[in-house]
């Protein structure tokens, strides 16, 4: 397996006014192909940094992140928009979808971007929906959907461009219990299809569904471990 | 590809976006339908006048000149003006003889608000022309029924009229004026020629004219002003004409060489030398008055594209995460400055013809066109996207700019 995610000696400053703040203080981590991986932490740790780097959404301060060989720290604007366009789908606690758009819409957004031709972008929205289940609720816009259903949505567009990994910041975090488990459902399932996860939580039940649990306290790795013994989403849904 | 797959997607989101905030949008576009609107009806505006103007210098004849006491170009000083002597009616028969470079010359007087009676009708405003039969060269295409008066009725100050079509139908409201008697000052008049009707924006009077002999005018009040009218040879130009005429104007007036006219030669080129700086002003008036309410109407919509993209931040954030580029962002709200802008000046197209169209109908311009013409739609569809550019480029440069975090953690 090779690394997707290098990240050696990667650390985030950022000035506030004359004092210098630091969010990520020293961090190296890789992380593999098909891995799913939590990101723990309390707030203040900088795992939201950390996620924030991950998906190229900011450049580090200092150290050198290597997403699939490539150093991001030297990218510009327009790579960037380019690596998380095709590399990264990302998944929001509070979802992100624009209201305007139908289901179908918000999930073909990222093929827009990427140049895709209506037609095909059509077809590969409808094939991602119809991979979370929402292959009947296409022309749906996001306030004629439940919590869990724009979720749903919200992972069908990380899942369109076929990127290399699923960024998921606290996914569950605005969902009721047996929601949050129909969720992490999904991702196991993902898991298993291939994909690779990257999962950003502050709650530790959250965390025990990930197979690697990466802990941070005060912008540096607490402990970075494997978890044996992964919670099973689908049976505890079973059991309810 | 990519640009013309973008381009498309933000023309969607941009109609998707105006519409969902209608009240706005509408209130938005008001100031880009005062702008465009100003286009347009200053472009209809100019080619009404431009059509007037034309129309009323192609009245005067192309070729014919006149001397007269008064310069019509405003050019010569009004005090050199009044010190002028009168022209007289012996001062055109001392330069009949001289006119050799001429195919028509005639003396003409008038009484403006002259009252012509007929029965118990009256029209109290109409102009009463004296003039010879030679003034028949010039009105010869515009005579509707009967002639001009002969150089024998003129020589005997017959009792003869032709008539402008406004007198016409006003005194004569069952037609056949033909041979029908009018009375002006208490003498009578036989109608034997009707003149057709020339009226323009600028020369509306000439319908209410009544041609009579000059001698028939000069009996009824007595000795007169003139002015004299003259169309030169085929082979020479209007300002040839002219110098002959200054020539000819001078031996009869007796002026020394090197000293100043005391009468002014005036053509039709000079006229349009003058139409020209009235409509340069217009122009001018015009092209402030719009500049003002487009630079307004820029600041109006550049203000409300920042409340936009402020609102829509968030959206920002999220459009960024999934890989938008600047370029994408820019163009998503340049897109919807512009549709903006756009419907704007269909609307103000649509509130321009039913003005231009209420206008015309309502006051008769006969002048001016019942509809916007094509080129100032057009032009007011562009001027509609220049607006939409300038107003929402930097507002999208602006939103291009913000960071995908910061954005995604707007509230």
């Amino acid at each position: 397996m090779s690394a997707v995610i290098s990240i050696n000696e990667v650390g985030k400053r950022y000035i506030m006014g004359t004092q210098k703040v630091y969010a990520l203080r020293t961090v190296t981590l890789d992380i593999e192909e098909n891995e799913y991986v939590a990101i723990m932490g309390p707030s203040g740790s900088g795992k939201s940094t950390l996620m924030n780097l991950i998906g190229c959404l900011d450049t580090p301060t200092k150290g050198e992140y290597l997403f699939k060989g490539e150093s991001v720290g030297k990218m510009n604007d327009n790579q960037l928009a380019e690596i998380r366009n095709r590399e990264i789908g990302f998944v929001f606690q509070t979802f992100n979808l624009l209201p305007r758009y139908s289901s179908l819409k918000n999930v073909e957004l990222p093929l827009v971007y990427s140049g895709v031709p209506g037609s095909e972008r059509q077809r590969r929205a409808q094939e991602a929906l119809d991979h979370v289940g929402l292959g009947d609720r296409v022309h749906h816009k996001p306030n004629e959907l439940s919590g869990g259903q724009r979720q749903r949505v919200a992972i069908a567009r990380a899942l369109v461009t076929k990127p290399s990994i699923i960024l998921a910041d606290e996914p569950t975090g605005n969902l009721d219990t047996k929601t949050g488990y129909e969720i992490m459902a999904l991702f196991a399932e993902l898991h298993r299809g291939g994909n690779t996860i990257i999962l950003v939580t502050h709650e530790p039940d959250i965390a025990e569904y990930a197979h690697r649990i990466i802990r941070l306290r005060d912008g540096r790795i607490e402990s970075d471990e494997v978890n044996a013994n992964p919670r099973q989403p689908e049976a505890e849904l079973a059991a309810q | 590809m990519r640009v013309l797959i973008e381009i498309y997607e933000s023309i969607l989101l941009a109609l998707k976006a105006v519409w969902s905030n209608k009240v706005r949008s509408f209130l938005t576009t008001l100031s880009v339908v005062v702008g465009v609107s100003f286009v347009t009806l200053m472009g209809w505006i100019l080619q009404g006048l431009d059509n007037a103007l034309e129309e009323t210098l192609s009245m005067f004849g192309q070729d014919v000149v006149h001397v007269d006491r008064w310069d019509w170009t405003n050019q010569t000083d009004w005090r050199e003006l009044i010190k002028r002597k009168p022209l007289r009616l012996k001062h055109f028969k001392e330069l009949e003889p001289k006119l050799d470079f001429a195919q028509y010359a005639y003396p003409s007087t008038r009484n403006n608000g002259a009252t012509i009676k007929r029965l118990d009708r009256a029209i109290k405003d109409a102009m009463v022309i004296g003039t010879t039969d030679e003034a028949a060269f010039g009105l010869a295409s515009n005579m509707e029924s009967g002639r001009f008066f002969s150089s024998v009725e003129a020589q005997h100050a017959s009792p003869v009229a032709v008539i402008g079509s406004l007198v016409a139908e006003h005194l004569f409201p069952e037609g056949a004026p033909l041979g029908k008697r009018i009375k002006y000052k208490g003498r009578n008049y036989t109608v034997i020629g009707v003149l057709s009707s020339r009226a323009t924006l600028i020369m509306d009077f000439v319908d209410k004219e009544v041609y009579i002999p000059m001698k028939s005018f000069v009996n009824q009040n007595g000795k007169t002003q003139i002015l004299i009218t003259v169309k030169g040879l085929p082979h020479l130009t209007q300002e040839q004409t002219s110098d002959e005429l200054i020539g000819a104007m001078r031996s009869v007036r007796n002026l020394s060489p090197g000293s100043k006219e005391d009468f002014s030669v005036n053509s039709s080129e000079a006229l349009a030398e003058m139409f020209d700086e009235f409509r340069i002003v217009v122009w001018g008036v015009g092209l402030i008055l719009t500049g003002l309410s487009f630079f307004v109407g820029v600041v109006g919509i550049t203000n409300i594209m920042f409340v936009s993209v402020t609102e829509r931040k968030r959206e920002i954030g999220v459009r960024k995460a999934l890989g938008a580029r600047r370029r994408s962002i820019i163009l998503q709200f340049l897109t919807e400055a512009v549709v903006l802008c756009i419907i704007g000046a269909f609307m103000s197209l649509a509130l321009c013809s039913a003005i231009v169209y209420f206008a015309v109908t309502q006051f008769e311009l006969t002048f001016a066109p019942p509809h916007i013409p094509p080129f100032w739609a057009f032009a007011a569809i562009a001027t509609a996207s220049i607006f939409g550019v300038l107003s929402g480029l930097i507002p999208a440069m602006s939103g291009a700019r913000i960071s995908p975090i910061e954005a995604l953690r707007y509230e």
